[in-house]
């Protein structure tokens, strides 16, 4: 066997491993051997394809971390190539149930993962966060509206001009239109009988301090409630109220019972 | 290449089991190469990431008559090429060498020993020039074909066997200059 061919036959056997692991044999082919321990150049060649192939042998290829499937799903389903997906929970390499996609930084972090939430699930504490500003809000009605309710034996309930209830009718006297508008009336002169109480017991009670605060009345805009009250009149006039408007600036108390009563008139000037 | 083609076409639909087939059997491929063109693992997995994401983008161009390996590769050596011009330096084998020790420490005795020709090949390898190193990669891991490495790279076959032969003695060579040792019980048990 010439150099030729030791080369020749070197370089088949790395071209082709499983030559060199199986049938052939070229580390043990006699020929070879023969040449290379004779000949100091096919020597090197020989001593360097041993070389070769004995790293080869135990040479592992580098696989990707475990997530590049995951990373490289979730960027084509960004750019819409992803039509259709499987369950929202899978496995992946370890074994371990994933439910949607996993931040990278977790994935890093352990070869088993717990199972994460999507990161395009909306967090249960996002849905639960108006409650509690709900429930606070209606708590606060319900207070203000026990504070200002009207008690059997107060003043307006004195002032109030008798009318007949609804509630002492017979059965059966509603049944007509008439007989509803009726009750709808009743309503709301209830309703402005509630309203003038409120506000000429808070005129009372304020008038009591006005021997330190001079025309604390004026200062709250109930003066006038005090005069309208004992009339039982109802309403004032609108030409009244402007008046009233004119020489009473709005008060703190006003803007209060605006904001309590859904920016009701002030008080006196209520018109139904 | 039947199976590839139908593969292919269920993930052309947008079926995501199917895709994630076709990643399962091509990412390590796709990935071997990058690592190898790039000489750094995270670098490596971005742009096998964005490589694989150009091959789904893409997927309707490839030819079906012919095999899917070097077109992918070809797309993925387009992206190496990319990125090794935006970092502007060349792999260092240091990077290399980390992931080495890193990998090192979850091997038991007995597989360290089997792997210190393994490590030093990977690091003979980090030293070889980017063209050398792919083609010896392509040929020797991912067991492509003269031709198919020559139309990945873009070269004629005799380029490629030229390269291949090199890299090969430079490997020896710095093998043999780090006292690497053949071991012939290693060529027996195989």
């Amino acid at each position: 066997m010439n150099c030729q061919k030791v080369r020749e036959q070197l370089d088949a056997a790395l071209d082709g491993r499983a030559v060199v692991s199986g049938q052939t044999d070229v580390a043990r082919n006699a020929a070879v051997v023969a040449h290379a321990d004779s000949c100091p150049d096919c020597r090197v060649l020989y001593d360097e394809y041993l070389l070769i192939e004995s790293a080869l042998t135990v040479w592992a290829p580098r696989r990707p971390s475990v997530d590049l499937t995951d990373r490289v799903i979730d960027a084509a389903r960004r750019e819409g190539l992803v039509s259709s997906t499987v369950s929202a929970v899978r496995v992946n390499a370890a074994g371990v149930k994933v439910d949607g996609a996993v931040p990278r930084a977790d994935r890093l972090t352990s070869g088993n993962e717990p199972v994460v939430r999507a990161a395009t699930e909306e967090t249960p504490a996002a849905g639960r966060s108006v409650w509690p500003t709900v429930v606070t809000v209606a708590l606060v009605l319900a207070a203000i509206a026990i504070v200002f309710r009207e008690k059997p034996g107060s003043i307006a309930h004195h002032e109030k001009t008798p009318q007949p209830s609804v509630r002492d009718s017979p059965p059966g006297l509603l049944d007509t239109p008439q007989d509803q508008v009726a009750d709808i009336g009743h309503l709301v002169a209830d309703a402005q009988s509630a309203w003038r109480g409120i506000t000429s017991r808070v005129s009372r009670q304020a008038s009591g301090f006005s021997v330190f605060v001079p025309n604390l009345s004026n200062e709250l805009g109930i003066a006038d409630v005090i005069g309208s009250a004992d009339d039982n009149s109802g309403s004032a006039s609108p030409g009244d109220d402007d008046q009233r408007q004119e020489t009473v600036q709005p008060s703190a108390v006003d803007k209060a019972f605006e904001f309590l009563f859904d920016k009701a008139e002030p008080a006196g000037t209520l018109t139904i | 290449m039947t199976e590839d083609v139908q593969l292919v076409q269920q993930c052309l639909s947008g079926d995501e089991l199917s895709m994630r087939a076709f990643l399962s059997k091509y990412q390590g491929l796709v990935f071997s190469i990058c690592l190898r063109m790039l000489g750094h693992r995270e670098d490596a997995e971005d742009v096998a990431q964005d490589a694989l994401v150009r091959v789904f983008r893409n997927l309707e161009k490839w030819d079906q008559q012919r095999p899917i390996k070097p077109w992918l590769l070809t797309i993925t050596a387009n992206r190496c090429r990319t990125a090794l011009e935006k970092r502007s330096k060349l792999p260092s084998q240091n990077d290399l060498a980390v992931d080495l020790a890193s990998e090192r420490r979850e091997h038991s005795r007995h597989e360290q020993d089997q792997l210190d020709i393994g490590e030093e090949l990977e690091l003979a390898l980090g030293e070889l020039r980017e063209d050398y190193r792919t083609c010896f990669v392509m040929y020797h891991q991912e067991e492509l074909s003269y031709q198919e490495i020559g139309e990945v790279l873009g070269c004629p076959q005799g380029t490629i066997k030229t390269w291949l032969h090199r890299a090969r003695a430079q490997l020896a060579k710095r093998l043999q200059e780090r006292g690497v040792v053949a071991d012939p019980s290693a060529l027996e048990a195989t």
